[in-house]
């Protein structure tokens, strides 16, 4: 069977408050919908993240509708979506069940999982086991399990739970975590605070192939059989040297499997320039439509930089720049006030006040009478 | 300061109690208080403010406590807060309540409550103690470091308030942090400074006076004079010095004259003396003859004293042994007399002796009666025992006999009320039976009804079955006439169908015959066979409906005839007189009666029960009686015959001896007088004889001191005969003179040196008077007064002239000593005003004269790059590395540049820097917020410093986009407040999607709840 692996659509995201819809729905409707008609795709496979939000803009709203009934009722090709962190689960998965009937299998809210999706191709049956993201305090309560309280835990069980009476069957696994030794990016919306949020891909040992989502750059983890598809778009800048598109899957009928990276291009590129202001903007560029973050190894400031920047990449989103002085008066005190004694910080003001008349022998005794009687009156300070 | 809990009664929109535990956070830093608007968010905040200060977070030009009263409180409960918190280690609770009116505990109406508060610390095991009562919000000022302006920019960011601490001007920032930091003391430095700087100036000033008015002193105008009149003074006094030199020499001079003559005259004084006393010792001359005479008379005697002093020896020792004698005598006769008067009490002695004998015999027999008087105790006493139980028995049987009566009446009695209520069994069961009818009656009369209505139900379905037989009937004869008519049609149509395919020359199916004159035609209408089939189908149907119509009708008709004909056979059976109700009624009264009978029957049983119980008791009762009295008869008998006993033991024991203690005593006594007697004759006896041996001894004492006695008196006459003859031979007139003269023996040294000391005395005035002579051969007597009187003028010259320049020698001196301590001064002052200068200089650099900075800014602005270095760790992330923020660079000078405290914002894209009060409202919320963070992680970094770990933000989030919130929470939420609690209030949606631990406040009929939501 033939499958293509995509994830982390994140349709209505702003970047640097534009909408990136507009792009999106090149891609999508430009490269990916032809793609599946090319290559004979069995089965789409989106491992969540479908919107940026919760509640997403009513175009994103438009385009994923369009772009789903294209798939199913077009090209009428089964169409496996599960719901990420950042979408709603709820909203995500309205109409399922009428859904699931024409061929777009949506997992989202836990209540209305339904086991595993039966696929055949000529090998014979092949279950997609769907794993929407949920919290472990949700499939606690949903499987009225006590002892759920981390991430690991809450997948082994959902997963327990999903691949029911698909036993000696062909499995691909859909899930949306984040996988130890996985590399993330600025963009990912973290999924919890101190890393418990990680888990073992040791729990996808039984499935022929696992279609992860979350992480936006396309990567495998441990084996070449649980891969992250990678996002669709560069989603931040820190993305900007990754590649972009789908995985094409093909599994044969003793379960072997067989990937390849299918590049997708948008309209605009996202890319980092580096160099000196007056480099970055005397530099020939001929794709100054792309949109640029300019890291600037100046050490003055730079007057106007954006303004400039813009006049030459009218989709510069921002300047950065790390080596200037951040502020001179940080830099002619050379001490940190935290380790310091009255004494020496009175002696660097002396310095700083007074630069070409140090403290005289008369002065620094008059100053110990004062510090004495100050400490006998008030005790000692706060340093 | 970190809230640990918050109890608010009838406060804000919480009608009734609200308890916050923030303990159910555990270590979570993030929480999020969301809710409808008007819920009651900020309220919570105000509560913690008002507890701590008295005041609410719009300070004193927002709402003031008073009108915190919830409107939704009942008049009984009192708004109050009470909010506990840890400072540090420790932990604290403070209690308030604003002035409200509350309804009167008794009574109607309200009365006037006032403000009220109270401190309380909490130890580890939860006991209070109370800090204070009054002053509350002074002592929190102190327990937390600031006051409530401060607490309200940087614990606590009020709703559109938030940016106080970033829009602040210098001076309101450096109180802020001067607070914060406490560096008052470096103003305190400065203050020491001046003071130092002021004490030298006036310690120069001191001594300048010192030195003009020792000047005055001096008497001089200045130095000048000063050391001119001391070269002056210095002058005279060598002058002085001079003169009395010389008149001293002058006058030792005449010293030595003076000598020289005084020893002149001393010597002619030698010789008047001299003279004279020889005079004297020449008059004393016969005395001393007379004086040699007794001398010699004397030494005579000593000659002869020795002898004497043995006559009197001799003497003595006789006198002695005669006083002694006589004692001796008076002590024999003594003895003697003691002696006759003990031999006196013989006869006395003997007849004590009988009466001993008599007293023996006596004893022997009382002993003997003593075993019978025991035996008539004994007796008594058996008597009286025997006498007590009697009584006892006695009364036993009274008392038994009198329980028996009792028993018997109460029998009686019980009798009666069983009597009383007998006759009910046969009422109670005719009660019963007439109840079981009734009930039987009600039960068919509800059957009969209830066939009746059966009855009335059936015909109904029968009417409609008879309709419904009808139409049906109807309808089969129309689908039936239909379809004939159809099926004519068809089979004339048949015909056609037939002529169809006939041609000329074949047969007719029909007749055969082989020409068709005249073909049938295809008629109007023909029907298809479908639609024959169609309608002979749908007249069969009809046909079937009817059919089972008429049977419907039939079998109901039939169930109505049956029901009514059970219904009136019943009906016969059973007349209506009373509908089944009315039986049932009637049926329940009745089993009430019943029941009320059962009860009384139950209770005759009871009493019979009573009845038989009592019967045994009263048998119980009367055979105790008989058993008491049979007792009782026993015990009299038993006493009749002690009493006999004890008579007969009377007659034999006299009355004087029935009392064995009484005998014993006497024996006792007796036998002591017995033993008292012995011992008196045995002491007689002894004394006798010790007598006797007394007078033995010293009578012979005395007769040895009589012997000795007489030798010495023989001695004593031969000696003094010796003594007589040898004074007559030294010249004496006799003895006694000698012996008279023995006494004085001891003038004869004295006398001796009297006479060689007149002797010498004598001779030696002589030899004087000569020489003295000698000495004044040819000189004249001086006149020593004219010589004394002109020595005494010169001294007292002498002395004037050394007191003169005494005196002299005094006031140079006094000079000398002004001019070197003004010289001393002169160099104090040069050190002072070294000190001077030092310190001056000291003090402009800590005051910042020159440069504008005191040592207060200096530090100040130090720890606000710090502060603002680590707000910009957050504020990068928050804007994605456009903004930072920094001190103002105002002026170009290097040194004055860091006078202010303003904070500026330098922006990455344009590579300016601008005021804090340029940005747009989200990222002025983000500046602010990344400050308070900053500020805060600085202040807890040092020791002692104020506890800044809980910081409340409300409000402010909407003021930003849906990317820029993104961010911006996710930088709240990756950095590490370190161990700080950061709680947010706010109403925007995804602020509640992406925090998962919240407090949720919701607005219900009757004021707000708030409740935790922990996932």
């Amino acid at each position: 069977m033939r499958i293509l692996h995509t994830a982390d659509w994140h349709l209505g995201k702003m970047f640097y408050g534009d909408y990136l819809t507009e792009e999106q729905g090149y891609v999508l409707k430009e490269q990916f919908l032809p793609l599946l008609k090319d290559e004979g795709v069995e089965a789409v496979v989106l491992s969540g993240d479908v919107y940026d939000r919760s509640l997403p803009p009513a175009a994103a709203v438009e385009l994923f509708d369009e772009i789903a009934t294209k798939v199913t009722a077009e090209l009428h090709i089964p169409f496996l979506v599960i719901s990420g962190n950042h979408d709603s689960a709820s909203r995500l998965s309205f109409g399922s069940a009428l859904l699931a009937r024409q061929g777009l299998y949506i997992a989202g809210d836990l209540d209305k999982l339904t086991g595993p999706v039966i696929l055949r191709d000529e090998a014979g049956p092949v279950a997609f086991v769907l794993l929407p993201y949920a919290e472990p305090a949700d499939v606690r309560h949903f499987l009225d399990d006590e002892t759920i309280h981390d991430h690991q835990k809450a997948l082994e069980a959902l997963c327990a739970f999903q691949s029911r009476g698909c036993d000696g069957m062909r499995a691909v696994c859909v899930s949306h975590v984040f996988a130890s030794g996985g590399k993330s990016s600025d963009s990912e919306r973290p999924l919890s605070i101190g890393g418990t949020d990680l888990i073992d891909s040791a729990a996808f040992d039984r499935f022929q192939y696992t279609a992860l989502g979350h992480l936006h750059g396309p990567q495998q983890v441990g084996r070449p059989e649980v891969r992250y598809a990678g996002s669709l778009l560069k989603y931040s800048f820190s993305e900007a040297t990754q590649k972009k598109g789908a995985v094409l899957v093909d599994l044969d009928g003793d379960g072997k499997v067989s990937s390849q990276f299918i590049p997708l291009t948008p309209h605009h590129d996202v890319r980092i320039l580096k160099g000196s202001f007056q480099d970055i903007m005397e530099r020939e560029d001929d794709r100054t439509g792309d949109y640029v973050l300019a890291r600037i190894d100046d050490t003055e400031p730079v007057l106007d930089g954006m303004a400039r920047l813009r006049k030459k990449y009218p989709n510069a989103m921002a300047l950065e720049a790390p080596q200037r002085c951040v502020s001179a008066s940080a830099g002619d005190r050379d001490f940190n006030i935290r380790g310091t004694t009255e004494e020496q910080l009175f002696s660097s003001f002396a310095a700083a006040m007074r630069p070409d008349q140090p403290l005289s022998e008369k002065e620094t005794g008059c100053l110990h009478q004062l510090w004495d009687a100050l400490r006998k009156e008030e005790g000692g300070g706060i340093l | 300061m970190k809230p640990v809990y918050l109890d608010m009664t009838a406060f804000g929109p919480y009608a009734g109690r609200q308890v916050i535990d923030f303990r159910l956070l555990g270590d979570r830093q993030l929480f999020l208080i969301y809710g409808p608007t008007g819920s009651g968010k900020t309220t919570i905040l105000d509560a913690m403010c008002y507890a701590l200060y008295g005041e609410l977070t719009g300070g004193t030009e927002g709402r003031n406590g008073a009108h915190m009263r919830s409107e939704y409180a009942t008049a009984e409960e009192t708004t109050r807060v009470a909010f506990t918190f840890r400072v540090g280690q420790k932990l604290y609770r403070v209690e308030r309540s604003p002035e409200q009116e509350i309804a009167k505990k008794r009574g109607t109406g309200t009365r006037h409550v006032s403000m009220k508060a109270a401190l309380y610390e909490q130890d580890e095991s939860g006991n209070e103690t109370l800090v204070t009562s009054k002053n509350v919000s002074q002592e929190i000022e102190q327990i937390l470091g600031f006051k409530s302006d401060q607490f309200r920019q940087v614990v606590l960011l009020p709703q559109g308030d938030f940016r106080k601490l970033l829009l602040a001007n210098s001076s309101d920032r450096q109180r802020i942090m001067q607070v914060l930091f406490h560096t008052q003391r470096y103003d305190r430095l400065q203050v020491l400074a001046r003071t130092m700087y002021d004490d030298v100036s006036r310690a120069y000033e001191d001594l300048k006076k010192k030195i003009e008015q020792y000047l005055s002193l001096a008497g001089a105008a200045d130095e000048e004079t000063l050391t001119r009149t001391i070269a002056d003074k210095t002058a005279r006094t060598e002058t002085a010095k001079e003169q009395a030199g010389k008149a001293v020499r002058q006058r030792d001079a005449f010293q030595e004259e003076v000598q020289q003559a005084e020893a002149v005259a001393s010597h002619w004084k030698a010789w008047d003396d001299a003279r004279t006393r020889l005079q004297k010792l020449e008059e004393q001359k016969d005395t001393m003859a007379e004086m040699r005479k007794r001398l010699d008379l004397l030494e005579k005697a000593r000659l002869l004293s020795e002898p004497c002093r043995t006559l009197d020896d001799i003497q003595k020792q006789g006198m002695d042994a005669s006083k002694e004698w006589d004692n001796l005598q008076k002590k024999a006769l003594a003895a003697d007399e003691e002696l006759k008067r003990l031999n006196g009490q013989e006869t006395d002695m003997k007849a004590g002796h009988d009466a001993c004998e008599r007293d023996k015999a006596g004893v022997i027999r009382l002993e003997s009666l003593v075993g019978e008087a025991s035996s008539y105790a004994a007796l008594k006493a058996e008597r009286d025992k025997a006498s007590q139980t009697a009584a006892a028995c006695e009364k036993a049987w009274h008392r038994a006999d009198q329980n028996r009566e009792a028993a018997q009446n109460e029998l009686e009695m019980i009798r009666k009320n069983r009597d009383a209520l007998s006759g009910r069994e046969g009422e109670y069961e005719k009660t019963k039976a007439r109840t079981k009818q009734w009930k039987l009656r009600a039960a068919q009369e509800k059957q009969i009804e209830a066939l009746q209505q059966t009855w009335q139900d059936t015909e109904g379905k029968q009417k409609e079955a008879a309709d419904r037989l009808q139409k049906a009937v109807k309808k089969a004869m129309q689908d039936k006439t239909d379809f004939e008519a159809v099926n004519a049609m068809f089979l004339q149509g048949q015909a056609f169908v037939l002529a169809e395919h006939l041609h000329d020359g074949d047969a007719c199916p029909v007749c055969g015959a082989v020409s068709h004159p005249k073909l049938a035609v295809k008629p109007a209408d023909f029907p298809e066979k479908a639609d024959v089939e169609r309608c002979h189908n749908r007249a069969e149907a009809s046909e079937k409906q009817r059919q089972q119509a008429e049977q419907d009708a039939q079998v109901l008709n039939a169930q109505a005839r049956e029901q009514q004909r059970q219904y009136e056979a019943l009906r016969q059976q059973y007349p209506a007189d009373g509908t089944s109700a009315d039986w049932s009624r009637r049926a329940d009264q009745s089993a009430a009666e019943e029941a009320a009978l059962l009860k009384e029957i139950e209770q005759v049983r009871k009493l019979t029960q009573q009845l038989e119980e009592k019967e045994k008791t009263v048998t119980l009762r009367s055979a105790e009686g008989e058993q008491a009295r049979k007792a009782y008869e026993e015990a009299r008998l038993h006493l009749t015959r002690a009493e006999e006993g004890l008579s007969r033991a009377e007659q034999t024991l006299p009355e004087e001896y029935r009392n064995p203690a009484a005998l014993k005593k006497k024996i006792q006594s007796l036998k002591q007088r017995l033993a008292e007697f012995e011992q008196k004759e045995k002491d007689w006896n002894a004394a006798r004889q010790q007598k006797e041996q007394e007078k033995a001894h010293w009578s012979g004492q005395a007769k040895i001191k009589a012997e000795q006695r007489d030798a010495l008196r023989l001695k004593y006459k031969s000696a003094l005969e010796e003594l007589k003859s040898q004074a007559g031979q030294y010249g004496f007139r006799d003895m006694n003179e000698c012996r008279a003269l023995q006494k004085e023996l001891q003038q004869i040294e004295s006398l001796k040196d009297t006479l060689t000391s007149y002797e010498a005395s004598r001779q030696q005035t002589q030899g004087q008077v000569l020489q003295e002579e000698k000495a004044i051969k040819d000189k004249a007597r001086p006149d020593m007064e004219r010589y004394r009187k002109k020595l005494d003028a010169l001294n007292q010259a002498c002395q004037d002239l050394s007191r003169q320049q005494a005196a002299l020698a005094a006031e140079l001196g006094q000079l000398m000593n002004c001019a070197s301590q003004i010289r001393a001064w002169h160099e104090e002052q040069a050190e002072l005003s070294e000190r001077y200068k030092t310190v001056g200089a000291l003090y402009d650099l800590i005051s910042g004269k020159t440069t504008g900075i005191n040592f207060e800014r200096y530090v100040l602005g130090a720890l606000l790059d710090e502060v603002l270095q680590a707000a910009n760790q957050r504020l990068q992330k928050m804007s994605r590395n456009r903004y930072e923020l920094q001190r103002s660079h105002s002026w170009d000078d290097r040194r004055v540049r860091q006078i202010g405290l303003d904070i500026e914002v330098f922006d990455a894209y344009t590579g300016y820097a601008r005021p804090a009060n340029t940005l747009s409202g989200g990222e002025t919320f983000l500046a602010s917020l990344s400050l308070a963070l900053g500020l805060a992680d600085v202040v807890q970094a040092y020791s002692g410093g104020i506890h800044l770990d809980t910081i409340f933000i409300d409000e402010g989030f909407g003021t930003l986009d849906p990317e820029t919130l993104d961010f911006a929470l996710k930088a709240l939420l990756e950095l590490r407040q370190g161990g700080r609690l950061v709680g947010i209030i706010s109403h925007v949606g995804e602020l509640r999607e992406r925090i998962d631990t919240r407090l949720a406040v919701r607005k219900t009929d009757c004021g707000s709840v708030a409740s935790f939501e922990l996932l």
